[in-house]
């Protein structure tokens, strides 16, 4: 991983941890941006590369927790490592639940840290990378016709042909060139390539 | 997904890069060429990420190009442009088609990519030159870019080039104009001159054309000018005059004509005409006729002669000899009259020559000397003359002759029968136009018998004279026609003041000396008499130079001629002085007599026995009787009149029988005035006998009295409010004879008061020493015989012991009287009982012996000064208290003064000085060293006493003896700071988990800058190595500051006051609490004024109270699950010089019931709390001077706030 692929947000209020922190991420070369606040962090513009957030339980305004609540509220899915100078079990495990990556105590021995911020841009590139499968896939079945579509979503069953034709009032022939367009248009080099890409999550019709 | 997007981001940058291009002329206008290239060339630079950037400009005048050369910032210029330009050179001017151009890196290694951009039409204006060592450089972008810039620059430069154009052009347009200015100054300036020159030329031609006019004026000549042709005439003024026309008119020949007189105006015609053609001067006279009938002479003088032009011009003057002329003709008449009258004279007339020979003499002298005249001439007359006169006449002749002056004298010449007679003889001489006598001419006149009418009249005025002196009187003569006095006798003169021998003064001399106020009768009288051509008498007063004054008494008399008209008045002057003089003073003496009656309101009287009627009142005595004074003597009823009713009877009583006794009589009786008035007179009468012995009548005078009886009734009453007053007052006083040694005069009071009956008589010095207590007696004989001894005042106290057992205190005063002579005739004085005084002095004592009994029990001195006499009076409790002992040691200032410690002393002066001279009340704490070096604190008030005029009378301390209250005190803060240091250790205690996370902060940050600083290290980056290590430090310091703040909280250290900045403690403070107010999620907001003044306090005092404060405030607002938890800590500053610290928070509030509780000690809602808290921090804001009070939060929660005071001006 390359410098211009990763960023780290850091959200402490405590001006001197949150300058050491970011001291210390940039140490082992990898980008990073501090916030004072949750409100800040909100405000500002995240660059489209894998990202993580080290995150204070303890702020002023809108608390760590909060933050990663309005996130997921917000579809923003960047991994989350909580940091706390006191922590309790029903905290740690609110936190944990709503999906934080790590919970580290102060004080925290640099490396935790380290190792749960490489896990989290793993975690996040990953993320990315499905994401944009997915979205390909999508932008290939939006480029079905209507009849297409339903065709697939019959294939996919498991219909045959002149099943597919009965249940759709249509000529064999036709479905067959569609079966055919489908195949084509979709990129899928058989039939069970074309199931494994609907299940990866595109929408049934029906 | 990621490609599109950063190609729209590309195209973006692409669009803004060439917006801002766009966008560069804008920034250039104004700018030298130069500087527009090397911006654009930066500009490039910077957007294309350009390895370098060219260009060369040409210079418009022809000289050598300009070159510039920019890099990017991170690259050292080693090259110049002129080098590399030169490198350049075979590139540039190539078809841009051949774009990019890879050639050799000019400024470092590797190829590079260029683009030469031509700047204007054939590189007119320059190029530019952009190199990059990208591979992909120029893009098409890149490329429309350049293309772009090249344009915008071209256009920019063109521009500079034609603004430089511009402003070169306008400046010599400028010079040009100053140029032109200065020119036409230059002109004007001598324009000015040439007016300035003529003007004084006109104002000279003006001036001499006035003395002209005015020379014209004096000598009545005109003067004229004239075309002949033409006749074009000029007048000056005073030809007008003389002419008589109006300035205005036109003048002309036919006017000159109009004015000249009928008879002369032919001879004037031809008088002109022959000089106009002879071309000659003329000279001429003739007469005007005037339109009012007068004619004027007038001469004519001018002068003729053909002008430039050829025509004939003459110009002249014309004279007014009007005068002259008539002057001539006078005296031609006067000659003729001459002739004739001497023709007519009988007189004897001679002539002689100027050596005196004689000339001629007329025929009747000579008949009457019975001389011819060759005998005359021979010299025969000289024995003509008497021989008694002979010498002097011929002497005084000679004289004359010699001097050249008028003689004449009175001479005896010889008839032809022998008889002499008198002549007066005159001689003149007649002088040429030089002065030279020509001839003498002389007269003779008979004057004998005038001569024998003179000595008649002359001794005959001698007697007169005479009579006049004798009788003082002076007589006179005055012509009435011409006022003339013409004789005034020797005696008149004298009258007057004047010296007859010096001669006989003017008229005006007389009259000088009249009496001012009596000149105008004088005058009056005189002119009457002489309209009326009557007789007249009149008195007046001179005043003589010596100031003397004399009466006159004038008497005149008309004298008639013979045709009956008033010639003159004769008179005489008589000195009536003396007689006016007896007549004043006896004037003089009836007034003083009649002021003498009114002041002493005597009326003199004389009364008739015979007709019973008063013969004589004076004035006085009528005033009196309200009579008018003017109406004369009232008669003997209204004078009866007048009398009071009561008193008539008596009145005539005492009058009949004092004339039946022929005696005096003397009575009062009462009058009433017609208005009511009362007077009281007094009557004396005197009866007057004739030389028969029979009695003729009193004369007497009245005497009014009623002012003598009215002050008689005063005096009366008066000494009746005395005695009452010494009643009242129980003062009584007394007279005692110094030779007799008894009381003469005991008033009624005296006597009361020794308790003797007040009706009585002055009682004896004995019975006067018996009433004397006993115990009192000897001293009080004492003090009056040594009083007496030495005769001065006395003042004594003594007892009296009354008969009946009472005793009073009396008080007598003594003052000794001496006679004329100065001997000691008697004491007078007054006594008064002073018993109630006396008891009042006791209470006094006895009340001021409570007062020091009372003082000792309190510890309380007093003393006081009189501010004028400088007295001091100490209390005795003041005296012990400085330790003296007040039975043995009489108080003075020092003795206070030198017991005050050392330290205290120049404070407690300064107050006391203060207090002194601004009069107020003042109080002082300071420490006083008693001998046996042992220390008290005191307290002194002192207070200003004014009397009721407001002026200050004295002042009065009190001094306390507080030690032991000082060290009370003293022990009571130590317990205080105790118990306050404790609750601070307490509340610390209660932090702990807030103050461990509190360091917790600033280790963690150090751990994490270590480990950052060593993979730093690893990586072989220095500067962040360093950059680690300093955080690390400053961390570090962070740490140690809070532990240093948390270790002062905990000290136990005495109060001590600096002065400080509240605010920088409330942020200590709130940096402290930060934990606490983070772990229970309150939001902590502030507001702190800026401009607090610092404040004077203990610094960790004040921190605890806030501290505490905010603890309450979080404690309080653990139960808020719904709503905020907010908690603001304010400072602001108040209109007095305080400031106000405010915790406010949005808890569940206070308690009404428990609001007054809250302060006290050992009050807690807590069920751990000590309730020590709000007491201690409401103690410690007291301390300082302030409050602490609490109020209910709006809209829910609590507010505790305090004030403390300040140094007044805020912190900068």
């Amino acid at each position: 991983m390359t410098e211009a692929d990763a960023m780290v947000f850091v959200v402490d209020d405590d001006t001197s941890l949150r300058e050491s922190l970011k001291n210390l991420i940039r140490s082992v070369g990898l980008r990073v941006e501090a916030f004072a606040s949750a409100q800040e962090f909100l405000r500002s513009k995240r660059p489209n590369v894998p990202s993580c957030l080290v995150l204070d339980v303890r702020l002023p305004g809108l608390s760590g927790l909060d933050l990663q609540k309005r996130m997921a509220e917000a579809d923003v899915e960047i991994p989350i490592i909580f940091i706390t100078g006191h922590g309790d079990i029903p905290m740690t495990v609110q936190a944990m639940k709503a999906g934080a990556v790590e919970f580290l105590t102060k004080p925290f021995r640099d490396q935790d840290l380290l190792d749960s911020i490489q896990q989290a841009l793993e975690r996040d590139r990953k993320a990315r990378e499905q994401w944009a499968e997915i979205e390909g896939l999508r932008r290939r079945f939006d480029l079905l016709t209507p009849r297409e579509g339903e065709v697939m979503a019959l294939m996919v069953a498991g219909l045959l042909n002149k099943q597919i034709a009965a249940e759709l009032g249509a000529s064999e022939t036709t479905v067959k060139i569609h079966r055919h367009r489908v195949m084509e248009k979709l990129g899928a080099g058989s039939l069970a390539e074309l199931v494994r890409m609907a299940e990866r999550g595109i929408p049934t019709q029906k | 997904m990621k490609q599109t997007i950063d190609e729209i981001r590309r195209l973006r940058g692409c669009i803004n890069d060439l917006i801002s291009v766009q966008a560069l002329p804008a920034m250039w206008t104004g700018q030298e060429p130069a500087q527009i290239v090397s911006t654009l060339l930066d500009v490039l630079i910077g957007m294309l990420r350009l390895d370098f950037a060219y260009a060369r400009l040409k210079d418009p005048a022809g000289e050598s190009p300009i070159e510039l050369l920019r890099l990017p910032q991170s690259r050292n210029l080693t090259a110049s442009p002129q080098d590399i330009g030169h490198v350049l050179q075979p590139w540039l001017g190539d078809d841009p088609q051949k774009w990019p151009l890879l050639v050799r890196n000019p400024i470092g290694d590797g190829d590079v990519s260029i683009v030469p951009l031509r700047l204007g039409l054939r590189d007119k204006i320059g190029v530019i030159v952009a190199g990059s060592q990208r591979a992909d450089f120029p893009g098409e972008t890149e490329r429309l870019l350049l293309s772009v810039a090249a344009n915008q620059a071209a256009i920019g430069l063109q521009e500079a080039r034609l603004l430089s154009e511009q402003k070169r052009v306008a400046e010599e347009l400028d010079q040009r104009v100053a140029q032109r200015t200065s020119q036409l100054l230059v002109a004007n300036e001598e324009l000015e001159k040439e007016i300035a020159e003529r003007k004084r030329a006109e104002e000279k031609l003006r001036t001499s054309q006035a003395f002209l006019t005015e020379a014209q004026s004096i000598s009545h000549t005109g003067s004229f000018g004239w075309r002949v042709s033409s006749e074009d005439i000029f007048w000056s003024e005073e030809t007008f005059r003389i002419f008589q026309y109006d300035p205005t008119t036109k003048p002309s020949v036919a006017l000159v004509f109009q004015r000249t007189h009928p008879d002369d105006v032919a001879f004037a015609k031809q008088a002109i005409e022959r000089a106009s053609q002879d071309e000659k001067d003329f000279d001429f006279e003739h007469r005007l006729l005037m339109p009012d009938g007068s004619i004027k002479h007038v001469r004519v003088v001018g002068h003729a002669e053909r002008g430039q032009s050829g025509e004939l011009e003459s110009v002249g003057a014309v004279m007014d000899v009007t005068a002259a002329r008539e002057a001539e003709q006078q005296i031609r008449l006067d000659e003729r009259e001459l002739r004739t009258t001497i023709e007519t004279i009988p007189a004897t007339v001679l002539s002689l020559h100027p050596d005196g020979s004689i000339d001629f003499v007329s025929q009747s002298w000579l008949d009457y000397l019975g001389l011819s005249l060759e005998e005359m001439s021979g010299g025969a007359w000289r024995s003509a003359i008497h021989p008694e006169d002979r010498d002097q006449v011929l002497n005084n002749w000679q004289v004359a002759l010699a001097a050249g002056e008028p003689f004449e004298a009175e001479v005896r010449h010889r008839r032809a029968d022998g008889k002499y007679r008198w002549f007066l003889v005159r001689c003149v001489p007649l002088r040429d136009e030089k002065g030279n006598i020509v001839k003498w001419y002389g007269t003779h006149f008979d004057i004998e018998d005038r001569k024998r009418a003179e000595e008649k009249l002359q001794r005959s005025e001698a007697y007169l004279a005479e009579a006049q002196k004798l009788t003082h009187t002076g007589s006179w003569v005055q012509n009435v026609a011409t006022g003339e006095r013409t004789h005034s006798s020797e005696e008149f003169c004298r009258l007057y003041g004047f010296d007859p021998e010096r001669g006989v003064p003017s008229r005006e001399a007389f009259r000088q000396r009249i009496h001012r106020e009596d000149s105008d009768k004088v005058v009056e009288t005189y002119d009457r008499a002489v309209g009326e051509r009557t007789d007249f008498e009149t008195d007046y007063r001179i005043v003589l130079p010596d100031g003397t004054i004399k009466y006159l008494h004038a008497i005149g008399h008309p004298v008639f001629d013979a045709a009956g008209d008033l010639v003159e008045y004769i008179g005489t002057n008589l000195d009536v002085t003396e007689r006016r003089r007896a007549e004043e003073k006896l004037r003089r003496s009836e007034a003083y007599l009649a002021e003498a009656q009114r002041l002493t309101h005597t009326g003199s009287w004389a009364h008739n026995v015979a007709t019973g009627e008063l013969t004589h009142a004076s004035e006085e005595f009528c005033r009196l009787y309200g009579f008018d004074p003017d109406r004369g003597v009232p008669s003997d009823r209204e004078f009866r009149q007048r009398i009071h009713q009561e008193d008539l009877d008596r009145v005539e009583e005492n009058y009949d029988r004092a004339v039946g006794e022929r005696k005096d009589v003397a009575v009062d009786f009462r009058v009433i005035l017609p208005d009511g008035t009362v007077k009281y007179l007094n009557a004396i009468g005197h009866p007057v006998f004739n030389a028969a012995g029979n009695l003729v009548e009193y004369i007497g005078t009245n005497l009014d009295v009623t002012e003598r009886k009215r002050a008689e009734e005063k005096l009366r009453r008066s000494e009746a409010y005395l005695a009452e007053a010494q009643r009242l007052t129980h003062t009584g006083s007394w007279a005692l004879s110094v030779a007799s040694g008894e009381p003469t005069h005991s008033s009624e009071e005296h006597l009361r008061l020794l308790g003797f009956d007040p009706e009585s008589d002055a009682p004896s010095m004995v019975e006067f020493r018996q009433r004397v207590h006993p115990q009192d007696r000897d001293s009080v004989v004492e003090t009056m015989d040594r009083a007496i001894s030495e005769r001065s005042d006395f003042e004594a106290d003594f007892r009296v012991l009354l008969p009946d057992g009472t005793i009073k205190f009396l008080h007598a005063i003594g003052h000794p009287v001496v006679n004329a002579v100065g001997d000691l005739v008697e004491y007078m004085g007054t006594s008064w009982d002073v018993t109630e005084r006396k008891q009042a002095e006791e209470a006094l004592l006895k009340a001021q012996a409570y007062l020091h009994e009372a003082q000792k029990l309190g510890h309380m001195g007093s003393s006081a000064t009189n501010v004028f006499s400088g007295a001091f009076v100490a209390s005795p409790e003041l005296l012990r208290i400085f330790g003296y002992d007040p039975d043995k040691d009489k108080p003075t200032m020092e003795m206070f003064r030198e017991r005050v410690h050392p330290d205290d002393l120049p404070s407690t002066l300064e107050i006391h000085d203060k207090g002194r001279s601004e009069k107020i009340a003042y109080e002082m704490d300071y420490r006083i060293v008693l001998p046996d070096r042992s220390i008290k604190h005191v307290h002194t008030v002192t207070h200003p006493v004014f009397d009721h005029s407001g002026d200050l009378v004295e002042y009065i301390d009190m001094t306390m003896d507080v030690t032991e209250r000082k060290r009370a005190e003293a022990a009571l803060l130590k317990a205080q700071a105790e118990l306050a240091h404790v609750t601070r250790v307490a509340t610390l205690g209660e932090m702990t988990a807030s103050i461990s996370h509190e360091i917790n902060q600033p280790l963690g940050a150090m751990v994490n800058n270590a480990n950052a600083c060593l993979r730093w290290l690893a990586a072989s980056k220095l500067e962040e190595v360093r950059r680690s290590a300093m955080l690390v430090v400053a961390d570090g310091h962070r740490a140690g500051e809070i532990i240093a703040r948390i270790r002062a909280l905990a000290q136990k250290a005495p109060t001590r006051k600096d002065w400080f900045d509240i605010n920088k403690a409330i942020h200590e403070v709130i940096a402290l609490a930060r934990s606490e107010v983070q772990g229970n999620r309150v939001s902590l907001k502030t507001q702190l004024a800026g401009d607090l003044p610092p404040i004077l306090g203990d610094r960790v005092q004040l921190q605890q109270v806030l501290l505490n404060l905010m603890m309450n405030a979080i404690e309080a607002m653990r139960g808020v699950d719904e709503g905020p938890r907010d908690l603001w800590v304010d400072s602001e500053r108040l209109e007095s010089t305080d400031v106000l610290i405010a915790v406010r928070d949005s808890g569940p509030g206070l308690d009404p019931q428990s609001l007054d509780r809250l302060f006290e000690a050992f009050y807690t809602t807590k069920p751990e709390g000590l309730g020590m808290g709000l007491a201690i921090s409401r103690s410690i804001i007291e301390a300082h001077g302030g409050r602490l009070w609490a109020t209910a939060n709006a809209p829910r929660g609590a507010v505790f706030q305090f004030t403390l005071p300040t140094g007044g001006e805020g912190v900068s």
